[in-house]
């Protein structure tokens, strides 16, 4: 049996004196789409970026296709090879074109093809926008480019915190079909991070699991 | 990622454009005025350095008067306005020390069509040319075979020629003054520019003037060239003449002495200026800078969270300072090269003495120093931004950006 992509084993996290994460363990295998839900302030983000090697858990092992990632130091070089970001506001360089946003990832990461590029915005419905600034794009239209870029790296695993928390019902649907049909086509395991009840309803979730005052349950 | 170090900082340019136009527009002008007052530093000091070559002569001997007019005329090409004493001359010509005199009569006459208007009419020996490194732009010079008497005409400097609209041939009518009729003369020749007060000149053979104005054997002055080996010889020779009762003595190294006096404050507070105007753009242009850091600070953290290297955004937001300040200062210094005239003539309206020529000199050694100080100052606004990405955890910024 293979090792899980993604795996926590009792991690706790504090900021200062305020315990966020207690004893977390979570195992995540290649390919699954996972919902993490609570509500604000009850350490999702804390799980997301722990998960996302962004930050050091106070205890406990973060280990990644078997590999132990916590006291390893500085983890960008990983991130940028095996893991992908969607942010709440996107983050997108306004300047630059949708299809700059993309390429820049992947020069920065060396090695994926161009063409690869056009194949994860093709199914947007970007084609006319492609190559204008991003600050002349509609909000849906950068959130659409910001999930296609966290997949312009070929992660493994990629992460979205709160995608759709400031889009109504229609685009956040939207937002979700967009996200799991680009993980459907590379492969990638899916953990997003939201308080929005609704999304768990979706058929496309292998498991929801629930973090409230810094604990885990599945279900 | 290095096809992006440039692509980047460009597309934010262009994203910006009222940001981008203010700073380099600021270190457009910060350049202009450092550069020129820079330039005006060097300019200056080669045009009264130049002014002081083309005297022609060690010392100016003329009637006791005030020595600071006197060198003021001095410098001008002319001498002071009182005669002096008989047989300075035929003395000073008897010395073994002096290898040249060159006697000098200046003469103003009232213009008749303008009575406030003073024409100065300056009787020379025929080896002024010589000594004072002059040639003619036209026509020819006085012969120097007694020219001291010969040759009935006038020549004119460049300037004095396209005043009075007058080429070599032509005819010159010199006002005869004290109710006389006017003596009907031509120009022999017309000299090239000098950039000194020689250009306004009216030149006559020192006789002519002499007997034109009925003025025999008086001088204003008498130019003395001295044996440059004799160096001793010679500062004795101006100590004695120096003693005389009704002789003043000026030499080229007091005048030099009396203009680097002049110069030497000057230059400390064009320096201090051209410092402050320095430092005021750099403040503008951190400010600008870390207006632009704090806008770009939630992306650059959101890039760095998904792996691309600190030093790939550092060099994004370097090549943004440098490209912003390599452009003002390269517009800076063509506006300064191409406005030099303008401005020289703006500044010379607040210096002591004017010397002939060009004020503003933008020396390549000027432009290269200013674009060293241009590159030291992009280099420092981009450790603004350079230094608040170091300090950036991986965390903050990612939300609500």
């Amino acid at each position: 049996m293979s090792a899980p992509l993604l795996e926590l084993k009792g991690v706790a996290h504090s900021f200062g004196s305020h315990q966020v994460l207690l004893e977390v363990s979570l195992s995540i295998a290649e390919g699954e789409h996972i919902l993490i839900q609570g509500p604000s302030g009850s350490g999702k983000t804390t799980l997301l970026n722990i998960a996302g090697a962004l930050l050091e858990p106070s205890n406990g092992q973060v280990l990644f296709s078997g590999e132990l990632l916590t006291g390893r130091g500085d983890l960008a070089a990983h991130r940028l090879h095996h893991v992908g970001f969607v942010f709440q506001d996107f983050h997108l360089l306004e300047s630059l074109s949708p299809r700059q946003n993309l390429d820049i990832v992947r020069c920065a990461r060396g090695g994926t093809p161009a063409h690869t590029l056009d194949a994860l915005l093709a199914p947007l419905g970007l084609e006319d926008r492609l190559d204008i600034p991003v600050r002349r794009l509609s909000r849906g239209e950068r959130q659409r480019v910001a999930l296609a870029r966290a997949f312009a790296n070929g992660p493994r695993l990629v992460l979205a915190d709160e995608p759709t928390a400031s889009l109504d019902p229609r685009h956040a649907s939207a937002t979700l079909d967009h996200l799991f049909a680009l993980s459907e086509a590379t492969g990638a395991t899916v953990v997003m991070a939201s308080h929005d009840g609704k999304l768990a309803d979706r058929a496309n979730w292998a498991r929801r699991v629930h973090v409230e005052a810094g604990r885990l349950s599945e279900g | 990622m290095k096809k992006y170090a440039l692509i980047w900082p460009l597309a934010n340019i262009r994203a910006n454009p009222w940001i981008s136009f203010s700073s380099v527009l600021g270190v457009a002008a910060a350049t202009f005025v450092v550069t020129t007052l820079l330039g005006f530093l060097s300019g200056y000091e080669s045009a009264v350095r130049r002014d002081v070559d083309r005297m022609g002569y060690d010392l100016l001997i003329t009637a006791k008067g005030c020595p600071y007019e006197a060198a003021t005329l001095m410098l001008r090409g002319g001498v002071g306005l009182r005669y002096m004493p008989d047989g300075v001359v035929e003395r000073l010509r008897a010395d073994p020390t002096v290898v040249a005199t060159h006697p000098t009569l200046i003469h103003p006459v009232r213009e008749p069509s303008n009575p406030e208007g003073m024409a100065i009419y300056k009787g020379v020996s025929p080896g002024l040319f010589k000594a004072l490194r002059l040639s003619m732009e036209e026509g020819e010079w006085f012969p120097e075979d007694g020219g001291e008497a010969a040759a009935e005409g006038v020549i004119l400097g460049y300037e004095a020629a396209e005043f009075e609209s007058r080429h070599a041939g032509d005819a010159f009518l010199i006002p005869g003054g004290s109710g006389r009729e006017p003596i009907k003369t031509r120009v022999l020749g017309v000299l090239k520019r000098t950039g000194t007060q020689m250009d306004g000149a009216t030149l006559l053979p020192l006789a002519q003037v002499q007997t034109l104005f009925r003025l025999e054997g008086k001088l204003t002055g008498v130019g003395v060239q001295t044996d440059p080996e004799r160096a001793a010889d010679a500062e004795a020779l101006r100590e004695r003449y120096h003693a005389e009762a009704e002789l003043q003595v000026v030499s080229l190294s007091q005048v030099e002495a009396a203009l680097r006096r002049a110069m030497v404050g000057m230059k400390d507070v064009v320096a201090l200026l051209a410092l402050v105007l320095a430092l005021l753009a750099g403040a503008v242009l951190v400010n600008t800078s870390l207006l632009r850091v704090i806008a770009d600070h939630s992306r650059f953290t959101a890039l760095h969270a998904i792996g691309l290297p600190r030093t790939s955004l550092m060099t994004a937001a370097a090549v943004e300072s440098l490209l912003l300040v390599g452009g003002g200062t390269v517009i800076g210094l063509l506006i300064a090269s191409i406005a030099g005239g303008p401005s020289g003539a703006l500044l010379a309206d607040y210096l002591p003495y004017i010397p002939g020529g060009t004020l503003v000199e933008i020396r390549p050694e000027v432009a290269g120093m200013v674009l060293l100080g241009a590159l030291v100052l992009s280099l420092i606004t981009s450790l603004v931004p350079v230094l608040r990405l170091r300090s950036l955890g991986d965390l903050s910024g990612l939300r609500g950006g």
